[in-house]
């Protein structure tokens, strides 16, 4: 095996990738495996898997995995003429592997529809919704490769609704957990079709990797067993070993510095002490997430590019959509013990295209999981007429066994004005502007997340419940996915990256995250983001040997 | 280390499970029999818990490191009306004031000042006298007078922090919080989980 690299700041790489996550990490496996000298620079802490705990206060409030706002804080806003205040608005991942790490692994593929939504449905007002320039079939072998290295456990062809494809899942399902048993029967009652999860878990061992051992701390968590397959358990040291990549964490990227000629040379970033460095490289890959990418291009103003980096679209920060969804509870006679195993076993997609009839635009998809850990449950499990503290609430916590919930995941239709931007007041720790988020859900998108609970709470019903509450959604909740905010596409007056992800201004600058995507899909994006990273990493190769980058 | 303490717990769970079984056989047949006017520390189960949390709780925190005594009694006091020890052990068996004191001191400073400030005024609407020496209904009370307010949110989420999250944080002492809703962190599990999927797991069987 080839020792590790380590590169000087001095040293021209041939790529420096910002962001060990799910788009990054996918690009340092494939990038390094075809010759590429790379740098990653995570900002976030390498954590081994051995450290992982199972402590909700660790996760949540200490924020071991995700952006701590008592360093980077957030603004939010809902118009662009409000004033902005600080408000916990973005959750990421940030630590080597991203959001891959601590995410539900609902690993669902885009249908052909989602590229072709604005075509095959028209204009929305109010909506920018845009086709994509790439096709479900351009994506198709990607899915499939994202499916086959990492590990993805589920059953080809048992949704109906499912989009071609050219292989099975490497992976069979995980078992059936009484949560989706109970969707199942209540599926069955109403003529929809509850179908096993495509969950990036191993259901067998995979690749040298252990099987899922069922411990119950997917969401939000890392996986001590490392059967969840991260970006930080699969590809990451893969490209380790390639001995031509460096992953360098607590690398805080603030600037991408471009020559006279408008090209990339590198980045500066904050070392682990906060001393400022710089990484030189041939060219520079974006893998932040769809809010810190944004954010750097845009802290990357020079005078050259006044309005940001690879902004000369106006684009770059614009059409954020937003994780979306309702979620609802029910209560049944036998223990579920839902906490047991992986989130979701079971998922519905005869949503997935709202009938127009109703009167608004959207589709949707739902799981019936586990979504809310005991203190989470207490804290946040119960609807807001129910009792919140007192006798009567302890009485109510005693049904957490019996429990289990639906989400809804619901395309969100993109906004120009949703938007990341730079707080002109607020710094971060660092000294750097921090991120300002402009958002309100398009009309429509709220009737559809309605639409939605409506069918979870009849899924619930018609399931047995004994008692279901709804959990409100009216309020914007801090999101997870990140995702629009430098939109792909052919034209460079009306997007920020070609469909090979290069940006449109700046030759040897490629962005590749949450942030190339043009629809939200029905709101799981992970494997679309992989998948368009393993495209991406392809077509940068190949412009690389053509000397074209 | 998680997975340690939690093959641990398996152990001990395994070796106690007759005996607890046995128990809970007891607890139901009284419930069963119109028990319901039974205080729940005359139930053995909870009785054990108590002991072992009551135990700890004197002998490895004598003292807090960020409430004042007066403090002390008074936080505990609103922990106790936020999950009361009515049913079976709550926040003060749970040890949540410990947590609370820890997070204050070790790893949320930032947060003292809300919690001060809260307790200061708290007590200054229960005089004459403490909050913690009222009656309960005056309690509860003043409590829902607080209700919307930063001190009483943060009291809430840090008492069932403290009463349900993991006891490697000093609160939830013995799992006494998740042995109430019925929650267990062994690090591992096999199928069947649930009553339905078992039941289907059978009829499966049956079929072949």
């Amino acid at each position: 095996m080839a020792p590790f690299a380590k590169y000087n700041t001095t040293d021209e790489v041939d790529f420096v990738i910002v962001g060990a996550g799910s788009a990054g990490g996918v690009l340092a496996k494939e990038l390094s495996s075809n010759g590429f000298r790379v740098v990653v620079l995570e900002q976030g802490p390498r954590i081994d898997r051995g450290q992982f705990e199972h402590d909700e206060y660790w996760a949540f409030n200490l924020n071991a995995l995700t952006n701590n706002l008592r360093f980077q804080p957030t603004t939010f806003r809902d118009s662009v003429n409000a004033t902005a205040h600080l408000r916990p608005i973005i959750s990421y991942g940030r630590l080597v592997g991203g959001g891959s790490v601590h995410f539900t692994t609902n690993y669902w593929r885009f249908h052909e529809i989602d590229f072709i939504e604005r075509s095959k449905k028209g204009a929305v007002s109010g909506a920018g919704l845009e086709d994509w320039p790439i096709t479900y079939a351009d994506l198709e072998p990607y899915y499939t490769k994202a499916e086959w290295e990492l590990g993805v456990s589920g059953l080809a062809g048992a949704s109906p609704f499912d989009p071609p494809r050219s292989k099975p899942y490497p992976l069979p399902p995980m078992p059936i957990k009484s949560s989706g048993v109970l969707m199942e029967r209540g599926a069955k009652k109403l003529g929809w079709h509850a179908f096993p999860a495509p969950l990036a878990v191993l259901s067998q061992p995979y690749h040298g990797r252990q099987a899922c051992m069922h411990c119950g701390f997917c969401e939000a968590f890392g996986c001590e067993w490392g059967a969840k397959s991260s970006a930080l358990a699969t590809v990451i040291p893969i490209a380790e070993r390639t001995g031509r990549c460096e992953i360098r964490p607590d690398s805080y990227v603030s600037q991408v510095e471009v020559n006279p000629q408008g090209r990339a040379t590198g980045v500066v970033y904050f070392d682990h002490r906060k001393r400022e460095q710089r990484q030189k490289a041939k060219a520079v890959i974006v893998s932040a997430n769809g809010a810190e990418t944004p954010r750097l291009l845009l802290m990357s103003q020079s005078k050259q590019f006044p309005n940001g980096l690879a902004n000369s679209s106006g684009l770059v920060g614009k059409y954020l959509m937003f994780d979306t969804g309702a979620m609802s509870a029910g209560v049944f006679e036998h223990p579920l013990n839902d906490y047991k195993s992986v989130v979701v076993s079971r998922v519905i997609h005869d949503f997935y295209e709202i009938d127009p009839k109703h009167g608004f635009f959207g589709g949707a998809g739902m799981d019936a999981r586990f979504d809310l850990y005991p203190a989470g449950f207490a804290l946040g499990g119960f609807a807001p007429e129910m009792p919140q503290w007192g006798a009567d609430f302890k009485k109510n916590l005693r049904e957490f066994p019996r429990m289990m919930y639906m989400l809804s995941h619901n395309f969100a239709l993109p906004v120009e004005s949703n938007s990341i931007s730079l707080d002109p007041d607020v710094k971060d720790a660092w000294g750097l502007p921090a991120i300002r988020v402009t958002y309100k859900d398009h009309p429509d998108t709220l009737k559809s997340v309605q639409f939605m609970q409506d069918r979870e709470m009849e899924l619930l019903d018609a399931a047995g419940a004994q008692k279901s509450w709804r959990l409100p959604f009216e309020e914007r909740d801090s999101s997870a996915h990140l995702l629009g905010s430098c939109r792909m596409g052919n034209d460079p007056q009306k997007s920020v990256i070609s469909p090979e992800h290069r940006t449109h201004d700046v030759p040897n600058l490629f962005l590749c995250d949450g942030s190339s995507l043009v629809t939200s899909g029905r709101n799981q994006p992970t494997e679309t983001i992989q998948a368009l990273a393993f495209r991406a990493a392809d077509k940068i190769t190949e412009a690389a040997k053509r000397s074209e980058i | 280390m998680v997975i340690s303490s939690a093959k641990l717990a398996i152990a001990i769970h395994v070796g106690c499970s007759m005996e607890n079984n046995s128990r809970r056989a007891f607890v139901s047949r009284l419930l069963a029999g119109g028990g319901a006017a039974i205080a729940w520390n005359l139930l053995p189960d909870f009785t054990a818990a108590y002991d072992h949390a009551a135990a700890q709780r004197r002998s490895s925190h004598p003292k807090f490191a960020f409430f004042t005594a007066l403090e002390a009694k008074e936080m505990e006091a609103i922990c106790e009306q936020i999950i009361p020890s009515d049913d079976g052990p709550g926040a003060r068996e749970a040890g949540a004031i410990y947590f609370i004191d820890y997070a204050l001191s070790q790893t949320e400073p930032d947060l003292q000042p809300i919690f001060r400030g809260g307790l200061k005024k708290l007590t200054e609407a229960s005089a004459p006298q403490k909050y913690h020496e009222l009656a309960a209904t005056q309690q509860i009370a003043l409590l829902k007078q607080m209700e919307t307010t930063e001190f009483f949110q943060r009291a809430r989420q840090y008492t069932i922090l403290g009463f349900l999250g993991n006891p490697s944080r000093h609160g939830n002492r013995n799992e006494v919080g998740w042995k109430y809703i019925g929650f267990e962190n062994p690090g591992m599990f096999s199928p069947p989980f649930g009553y339905y999927d078992a039941e289907l797991l059978s009829e499966k069987k049956k079929d072949r």
